[in-house]
């Protein structure tokens, strides 16, 4: 039979077949061309006329059919979010949860299928974990900046020529970040960094005793009573601040001074820029061994016996709130925050006071011989000690959680963040420790001490690290850059030359030989042309690579000719990296 | 009277579902819903005469999310508004999807994503705009997913999975298309490895610090 079907005829035909049922169905003739055309016709009806038809339908199956409709029925049930979200544009909301996920979720979900793999991509989700993790994490937080991704973070901001950077960049980065991270881990395990060496060429007395940084300078107090400091990127020396009358023991800046205590008793307060001195404060009777400022408060403590607190207005106007007294010696080294000023004597002790109401709390015991140094953040203090250990206390209740053994003299400096301790020794080591392990009681003892560096000949006097480098300062008139980055970049200045398979100290080449060193317009003309006489002379010298005492002491009558007052002094001597071992 | 300005009202509005439920509630909850709150200043006065239909939302998920907002009438507004329309927009907050509270997690868990009735949900969230009940929904299909290889997503949610380049549904495979990499180098410089021992031949110097 040969039937055009139309709507009203689909109908017609069902009841046929009802009406007929026979027993042995023949395959229907033109099948395909009859079921082509019922489809189209079926797709143009509405959803509530498709549910009847197709109920009638399911009413005029028997089991055995009904059990395959259901077969193929119930994966179609099956709710696949991403896919379903994507298919009504609610692809943001796919975005939203699968933003939640971390790394390894996010690359199983991008195999799932292509529109999870769409979701991801159109999401950008790779560049939102990056954020993240930037936001939340400082090491990522560095990492970026010290890299150069982070220009390809949030807003990008590119440079000329550049695009916007797409998902797959971001996928890539993701992987490559956590690469670099394991091999910046990795360094500091191993001990694999490149270092840089500044000569300080102290004339009499030879030492640097404290020091800071940051990414542009090195701030230094020295044996000789002068500040020197150092330009991060040329390690020249760009500035001489003289006016102490003793040994510079401690020190410390901001974005708007310099503080520094010294062997003549006295605190002076010294302009960071320009590096005029401000203010003198006359108050302890013996040596300024350690001083730290936040937030307007100054805390000093001093070899005779005593902590001062003070009030700072302004780097002019600075007055003494408390004296604490208590300690049985010197007190070697004060640090405090918001809660506690916490103190370390010769005396075998560590006290803590309250710093708002300066009253004492507690005494931590437990050392054997003199503190020599002290960090104190959150609730953590670590000290060093003269009976070559270290301690890790808990502030609160006072309590020892661990004692560090490993150095063979005396623990003359100490620092720690979130990840590790770094001690110096009189010895010259420094002792690298995983903090984390420390404050684990189940950690044996052999595991704490992840690595020794033997770089300087002399007692370590201070250092100071982040999570990329360690920077330290020594009796052997050094200041030593451990950098464990390993950053290469073509556009700096090639100070160092780590690059050569010498297993030695990296040499350093004297740079720019011909061009005279700027000169800062407040030096006073004698000594303007002192200045370039005195470079010009170090500048025909080193081009033949031959360091000579003749140059090391002109280059010093320079600097005891630039500052006798206390006013600022600049002095632009070269870079002080010659090779002396 | 009803007042002019619905949300210094104290009056009760009806809703109805798409299935023809009747739901009485009050400013608590409408103030929890963007798309009520639309509704309500759009047609002003009329709200409190009929109820206002819902024509994407059924009962049997109206009325669980009427008890959620009844549950979170009091909960401070959030201060943030976690706005995922703009993908320039700096995220500060970490994304964490392991804070859900103990009642909203008891709450979610009568919806499953075998019957479909998770996903609707979310689908009714969205669209009520409950922010955070859609923060609830999509935590919890969040945590369903974290963790799992990619053959136990598919199997959760029944996805099917034709090998690369075979079927429809497979992805690209992640290396076509944009070949950049990073284009700040990483490091590669050569290292120095810090064994030597140097001699130690100072003299016993100064130091100011007691012993």
């Amino acid at each position: 039979m040969d039937v055009t079907i139309s709507s009203s005829d689909c109908n017609e035909l069902i009841e046929m077949t009802l009406n007929e049922i026979p027993v042995n169905k023949k395959s229907t003739p033109n099948y395909e061309q009859h079921s082509t055309n019922f489809l189209e016709k079926f797709e143009q009806w509405t959803d509530n006329e498709q549910l009847n038809i197709v109920e009638d339908l399911l009413k005029r199956m028997h089991h055995y059919q009904l059990g395959k409709i259901n077969q193929f029925l119930f994966p179609m049930l099956q709710r696949d979010f991403i896919g379903q979200l994507s298919a009504k544009g609610l692809e943001h909301i796919a975005e939203k949860i699968l933003g939640y996920l971390d790394d390894k979720s996010l690359t199983a979900t991008e195999l799932v299928c292509r529109d999870w793999y769409h979701v991801v991509s159109q999401g950008m989700l790779w560049k939102k974990l990056v954020e993240q993790k930037v936001m939340n994490d400082t090491l990522w937080h560095c990492l970026s900046e010290k890299r150069g991704w982070n220009r390809y973070l949030f807003r990008q901001m590119l440079q000329n020529g550049e695009t916007q950077k797409k998902h797959e960049y971001y996928r890539q980065l993701y992987p490559q970040i956590c690469k670099d991270i394991e091999r910046i881990e990795t360094n500091w395990r191993t001990g694999n960094f490149t270092l840089q060496k500044i000569q300080c060429r102290s004339q009499n007395s030879k030492g640097v005793y404290c020091l800071q940084y940051d990414d542009d300078k090195i701030v230094s107090g020295l044996r000789d009573n002068t500040i020197k400091i150092w330009d991060r990127k040329t390690l020249e020396c760009t500035k001489v601040l003289t006016g102490h009358n003793g040994s510079v023991l401690c020190l410390q800046y901001d974005e708007k001074v310099i503080i520094t205590g010294s062997s003549d008793s006295t605190i002076r307060v010294w302009n960071v820029k320009t590096g005029e001195l401000l203010n003198t404060l006359l108050h302890h009777c013996e040596a300024v061994l350690h001083l730290r400022f936040m937030d307007g408060i100054m805390v000093t403590c001093s070899k005779d016996r005593s902590i001062a607190v003070w009030e700072m207005n302004s780097p002019t106007d600075i007055t003494i709130r408390r004296v604490l007294v208590g300690h049985r010696a010197a007190v070697n080294v004060v640090d405090f925050d918001d809660k506690y000023i916490v103190s370390a004597s010769g005396d075998r002790t560590i006290k803590v006071w309250c710093t708002t109401t300066c009253e004492f709390v507690r005494t931590l015991l437990g050392h054997k011989r003199g503190i020599a140094c002290l960090q104190y953040r959150d609730k953590i203090v670590v000290s060093g000690s003269s009976d070559n250990t270290i301690r890790i206390w808990d502030i609160d209740c006072g309590a020892c959680l661990r004692v560090l053994e490993g150095h063979d003299e005396l623990v003359r400096c100490i620092r720690f963040d979130s990840k590790r301790i770094v001690s110096g020794a009189y010895d010259g080591k420094i002792k690298v420790w995983d903090l984390q392990l420390a404050l684990d009681p189940r950690s044996p003892a052999q595991s704490l001490c992840i690595r020794t560096l033997t770089e300087h000949t002399g007692r370590v006097f201070r250092l100071q690290f982040d999570e990329f480098q360690i920077v330290s300062s020594s009796h052997d008139d050094t200041i030593l850059q451990f950098n464990f980055l390993n950053f290469n970049n073509p556009d700096r200045v090639p100070v160092t030359t780590a690059a050569t398979s010498n297993r030695h100290l990296s040499h350093h080449n004297h740079h720019q030989p011909s061009a005279p060193q700027p000169v800062s317009p407040s030096l006073p003309l004698s000594s303007v042309c002192s200045v370039s006489a005195s470079n010009m002379l170090l500048a025909t010298l080193s081009s033949s690579d031959t360091p000579s005492s003749n140059v090391i002491s002109s280059n010093n009558n320079l600097q005891s000719q630039v500052s006798t007052t206390s006013t600022s002094s600049t002095s632009s001597s070269s870079s002080q990296t010659l090779t002396g071992d | 009277m009803p007042p002019t300005t619905s949300t210094e009202s104290t009056e009760k509005i009806k809703i109805s579902s798409n299935d023809g439920v009747v739901f009485e509630i009050g400013q608590d909850i409408i103030k929890q819903s963007s798309t009520i709150k639309e509704m309500c200043s759009d047609l002003g006065d009329l709200v409190y005469s009929m109820p206002t239909p819902l024509p994407n939302v059924k009962a049997s998920i109206l009325k669980p999310i009427i008890d959620f907002c009844e549950h979170h009438k009091d909960d401070q507004p959030p201060v943030v508004d976690d706005d995922d329309d703009d993908p320039n927009k700096d995220q500060f907050e970490p994304k964490r999807s392991d804070d859900i509270s103990e009642w909203d997690q008891e709450f979610i868990k009568q919806f499953t994503v075998k019957e479909g009735t998770l996903f609707d949900i979310i689908m009714a969230a969205n669209y009520l705009g409950i922010k955070t009940l859609l923060a609830v929904g999509c935590k919890t299909i969040a945590n369903m997913v974290r963790g799992k290889a990619s053959t136990e997503v598919r199997e959760m949610f029944n996805i099917s999975y034709d090998p690369p380049g075979q079927g429809l549904n497979a992805p690209q495979t992640p290396s076509e298309g944009d070949n950049s990499t990073p284009s700040t180098p990483l490091p590669t410089s050569t290292q120095r490895q810090s064994s030597t021992n140097s001699d130690t031949n100072q003299t016993p110097a100064v130091d100011p610090m007691n012993e």
